[in-house]
């Protein structure tokens, strides 16, 4: 991986995960070329780490998981969001805003601390 | 959010799985397929993307292969979370539902406190009695003798269970290097005097060096004594107290530490009071002083090698020393002592025991009796879980309606049965714990019937954590028990026509019928057993022993406990015998070593003259007693041939013995015994020559087979323990005082004796009986109680649920008188079935009993049909009540309903 990818930390995965989802069901494979193409590339997934978070986010109830059969006729996994993983994501995004905007403060500050 | 409704098309949707794959997971879920799939999907997506971007298959599966990463760590992670998730999932689901349930069934409870209550107590009552019993058979045969440590300890017996001799106890000490110590007790009775009070008679025990250590034994107050017995013995001797010895004579006050009293007539120091849980190293005995043996010398004028066989040997274990190491030790031992003196110790031999229980000795008649009161006290359980299953049914039927409703909504019905028992199991809970605390209650009351001065614990029967789990894994399975069958039969999938609630239901009816039956078979076998024993002891009291019973009185004296010695003892017995025959109302008086009847006996072989034997282990045994001149008299035993004793048959005139007809039958079968002689103790015994035949009395055991028995006369046979026996015309209380003062003049040291009549003595032997019959008793009682409840309750619901037809046939004529019959004869017609079985259940167990009942026939013409007859009355009594109830039905209410 370069230098200059954004290391993914689980809580951000999870919140990258949510949002793709918010668009519909989707399985591993279109989740993780989403966030691809939606980053233009910045963001490169390790794409297996995605199953462990797909996977504990079922089981926490934010993600629902259906069987469907893909064009090629392959079972296929989707994912979509439960009503929790709704919330869930509203939530995320705010606290990751909130923190985005605190940590540009520091960044973009211009005066010395006293 | 409407983001996701916004979007009909996301970027990779496949048609849906055809439905039918789905029921794959209702036959079987399997993750670890579900997950290759998932994964597979996902490579192989990658790849045909890279294929269609201009990729070579080959650089397209491994560039899949490299953006995934690790795809085999990948799969284990995720199936060990899924794993995880599963059990989680599942311990909260099953937690959840026993939540459920359990608050379903305590609604349910409170909805029915009547049903709850006779349930609960039903269990209770069975549980209270198993737990009870098995009280007393864990301090009887499972519980190791306290101590510290006590694992390590093993009892050593002589042969298969008889105690050491000091000699030979001390040989073994000596070489033993399995043990860290080895030491035996004797039990005993010497007289203790504090100060200017009156002696009293005290249980003692004398103990072998070491041996509060070795048993790991606390000493309460001051200090055990162990030090080396020579110097015990030459030095005064010492004593330790038991503590309930010590509460009850000195109220607890400690300067008693340190106090000389006066012990066998000699003075002793008390250097100390034992901790309250430790009485003895042999379960039972309780003595109230402990004494180094050492001192038993100076004490009783006895030496210790003239002790026998009466030393109870305990040892422990050095740490790492396996049972059987020592075993094998003490194996080689015997050995190469046998080889010292092969004639002594021919046929001895030493073996290691565990110390848990009553000694080796008691074992098997203990174990007999525990096994036997186990088995009746089960079968009440069996009664008791009969009856609560029948009320479970009962109460099913009238549920059915709930449950099928239940099962209509889709609750499967593994979850019913499991709900259902979850009930059972609380009920069985609720009866158990109550049966537990009757049980803690019981075990404290059956202690007040044993004297207060035996000493034994309040608590000595009290359960301990074996008892509570033995009740656990009772209250478990009696949970199955009673729970399972009508668990089973309610969820049974019958739905629709219990929704109608109009099903046949003859069934249920059925198997109620058969829990019933069952109930009265139970119950008529503990009736007749009870009955049988309670007939035993009648007949046992009115048998003729074969010896004077009434007008006989009983006094125990013991010159050895007095400090008397061995060689003036001889001259005390006769002078206090021919000075009580003076007393006022005695009509003849004499001196036995034990009394018929009263537990105790003695025995040894003899070798007739004329009869020859294979060795010298092969001649007859026989019980003995030893008397003195008026024995006959006194207790009027006709001689058959021959003379009683004579004061001429001194100890330097020759040996002569009188024996009862089996003996001389036996022993000289067509032949007059008097004139012929026998060696006395075996073949190298001395001889003696038989002067006179008595008739055949009971000495053991009323009613009893017919035994040889011999009487020694005292004056050639030295003992210093005899008991006065008086036939007067007086009764006990009246000669006690004249006795007292008699005594005292002669005997200064001894302590007020026990003046019984002969009667009370001989309880003794009644008591196993007496007291087996009065538990049957109460457990028949309970029995019949029980079965009583379960009659009447199936009795009360057939009515209720057959009121329209009872209705029916009274609007079409049927009296009063007709209706009750037919109730009351349909309740009885199981109670039948019942009987037949129980009486041949009956049978078999009073012949099985055979040998320990006594002057009465196990198919005694009256215990049978008594039972039966008292079970019909019971059961008809049982359900006249809703019988009643059925016959008065009002036939225009009944048929509307």
């Amino acid at each position: 991986m370069a230098d200059n990818d954004i290391e993914l930390i689980q809580g951000t995965l999870n919140i990258l995960i949510l949002k793709t989802l918010s668009w519909g069901p989707m399985n591993g494979f279109a989740i993780a070329q989403w966030v691809r193409q939606t980053t233009n590339g910045d963001v490169e997934l390790e794409e297996g780490a995605l199953y462990p978070a797909l996977h504990r986010m079922e089981h926490r109830g934010w993600l629902e998981g259906e069987w469907r059969l893909s064009e090629k006729k392959r079972r296929a996994k989707f994912y979509s969001l439960t009503a929790d993983g709704r919330s869930m994501l509203a939530a995320r995004t705010e606290g990751w805003e909130r923190l985005v905007r605190a940590v540009s403060a520091v960044l973009q500050a211009t005066a010395r601390p006293a | 959010m409407n983001a996701r409704w916004a979007s009909p098309n996301p970027p990779s949707s496949g048609d849906r799985e055809p439905k039918w794959r789905r029921y794959l997971r209702f036959y079987r879920a399997n993750p670890a397929a579900d997950l290759d799939d998932e994964l597979r999907d996902h490579l192989e997506s990658t790849e045909e993307a890279l294929v269609a971007q201009g990729m070579s298959p080959g650089a397209a599966r491994e560039e899949a292969a490299r953006r995934f990463g690790d795809v085999d760590g990948v799969r284990r992670t995720v199936q060990r979370l899924d794993l995880q998730h599963l059990r989680r999932s599942r311990v909260a689901e099953a937690r959840e539902t026993l939540v459920q349930d359990a608050r379903f069934a305590l609604r349910s409870f409170v909805r029915s406190p009547a049903f709850t209550l006779v349930a609960a107590l039903s269990i209770a009552v069975g549980v209270a009695a198993n737990s009870t019993v098995f009280s007393l058979v864990n301090a009887a045969l499972l519980r190791p003798i306290p101590g510290a440590n006590a694992t390590r300890l093993v009892r050593v017996y002589v042969n298969h269970h008889s105690p050491f001799s000091w000699r030979d106890l001390s040989w073994f000490r000596d070489r033993a290097k399995s043990f860290d110590g080895l030491v035996g007790e004797r039990s005993g009775a010497m007289s203790f005097q504090l100060g200017a009070n009156h002696a009293e008679r005290v249980r003692t025990s004398l103990v072998t060096n070491g041996f509060f250590t070795t048993l790991g034994v606390p000493i309460a107050l001051g200090r055990p004594f162990g030090g080396d017995e020579r110097t015990a013995s030459a030095s005064l001797p010492v004593a330790v107290l038991s503590h309930q010895f010590w509460m009850r004579r000195f109220g607890g006050d400690s300067s008693i530490v340190g106090r000389t009293v006066s012990i066998a007539g000699q003075p002793a120091t008390i250097v100390g009071v034992l901790g309250a849980d430790f009485h003895s190293s042999v379960i039972g005995w309780t003595p109230e002083v402990l004494l180094p043996l050492a001192a038993a010398p100076a004490l009783t004028g006895t030496k210790l090698e003239d002790f026998g066989g009466s030393l109870y040997a305990t040892g422990r274990l050095r740490p790492g020393v396996r049972a059987s190491e020592a075993a094998a030790e003490l194996d080689v031992l015997m050995s190469s002592l046998a080889r010292t003196d092969s004639a002594r110790y021919e046929r001895m031999s030493v073996r290691l025991d565990h110390t848990r229980g009553v000694n080796a000795e008691m074992r098997t008649p203990v174990a007999a009796a525990s096994a036997f009161v186990m088995g009746m006290v089960a079968l009440v359980l069996l009664i008791a879980c009969a009856n609560v299953a029948n009320l479970l049914l009962g109460r099913a039927a009238s549920r059915q309606t709930e449950i099928g409703v239940r099962l209509a909504l889709g609750a499967s019905r593994a979850r019913i049965v499991r709900q259902l028992l979850t009930e059972s199991f609380l009920l069985s809970v609720l009866g158990t714990a109550l049966g537990v605390a009757i049980a803690f209650v019981l075990t404290r009351v059956l202690v007040t019937f044993i004297p207060a001065e035996a000493d034994i614990d309040s608590a000595f029967f009290a359960p301990d954590r074996r008892v509570l789990l033995f009740t656990g894994v009772m209250c478990i399975a009696t949970t199955l028990l009673f729970g399972l069958v009508p668990a089973l039969r309610a969820a049974s999938p019958r739905v629709v026509p219990m929704l109608k609630a109009e099903a046949p239901r003859f069934g249920v009816r059925r198997r109620r019928g058969g829990l019933v039956a069952g109930q009265a078979a139970l119950c008529v076998v503990l009736l007749a057993v009870a009955s049988l024993f309670l007939r035993s002891l009648q007949s046992m009291r009115g048998l003729d022993p074969g010896f004077r019973v009434s007008g006989v009185i009983d006094v125990p004296l013991d010159l050895d406990m007095a400090g008397v010695s061995d060689t003036t003892s001889m001259a005390v017995f006769a002078r206090v015998q021919q000075r009580v025959r003076g007393l006022p109302g005695v009509r003849s008086a004499t001196l036995a070593a034990h009394a018929p009847l009263s537990g105790s006996n003695m025995e040894t072989s003899v070798a007739p003259e004329g009869m020859t034997a294979a060795s010298r282990f092969d001649y007859p045994s026989t019980y003995f007693n030893v008397v003195t001149p008026g024995y006959f008299e006194t207790l009027g035993i006709p001689l058959r041939a021959g003379r009683p004793f004579l004061d001429t048959d001194g100890a330097s005139a020759p040996r002569v013995a009188v024996v009862n007809e089996t003996a001389a039958s036996r022993w000289w079968p067509g032949q007059q015994a008097t004139g012929k002689r026998f060696r006395w103790g075996g073949a190298e015994g001395p001889l003696v020559e038989v002067v006179g035949v008595a008739r055949d009395a009971d000495y053991n055991m009323p009613g009893e087979s017919r035994n040889a028995f011999v009487y020694m006369p005292l004056a050639q046979e030295r003992r210093t323990e005899m008991l006065l026996q008086l036939h007067a015309s007086s009764n006990v209380s009246s000669i006690r005082d004249a006795l007292w003062e008699l005594l005292r003049e002669e005997v200064p040291a001894l302590p007020p004796p026990a003046v019984t009549a002969m009667r009370e003595d001989m309880a003794i032997t009644l008591l196993p009986v007496r007291a087996g019959a009065s538990l049957l008793g109460a457990l028949g009682l309970v029995a019949l109680l029980l079965a009583a409840t379960g009659i009447y309750g199936v009795t009360a619901h057939a009515v209720a649920r057959r009121t329209r037809e009872i209705g029916i046939r009274a609007a079409l004529g049927a009296g009063r008188a007709q209706l009750l019959r037919m109730v009351v004869g349909d309740s009885l017609r199981p109670v039948f079935a019942g009987l037949a079985v129980g009486l041949a259940l009956a049978l078999l167990a009073a012949l099985g009993l055979s040998r320990v009942l006594y002057g009465i026939h196990p198919l005694d013409p009256v215990v049978l049909p008594a039972v039966a007859l008292t079970l019909l009355l019971v059961s008809v009594v049982a359900s006249f009540a809703p019988a009643r109830r059925a016959s008065s039905v009002d036939p225009v209410i009944a048929m509307r309903e």
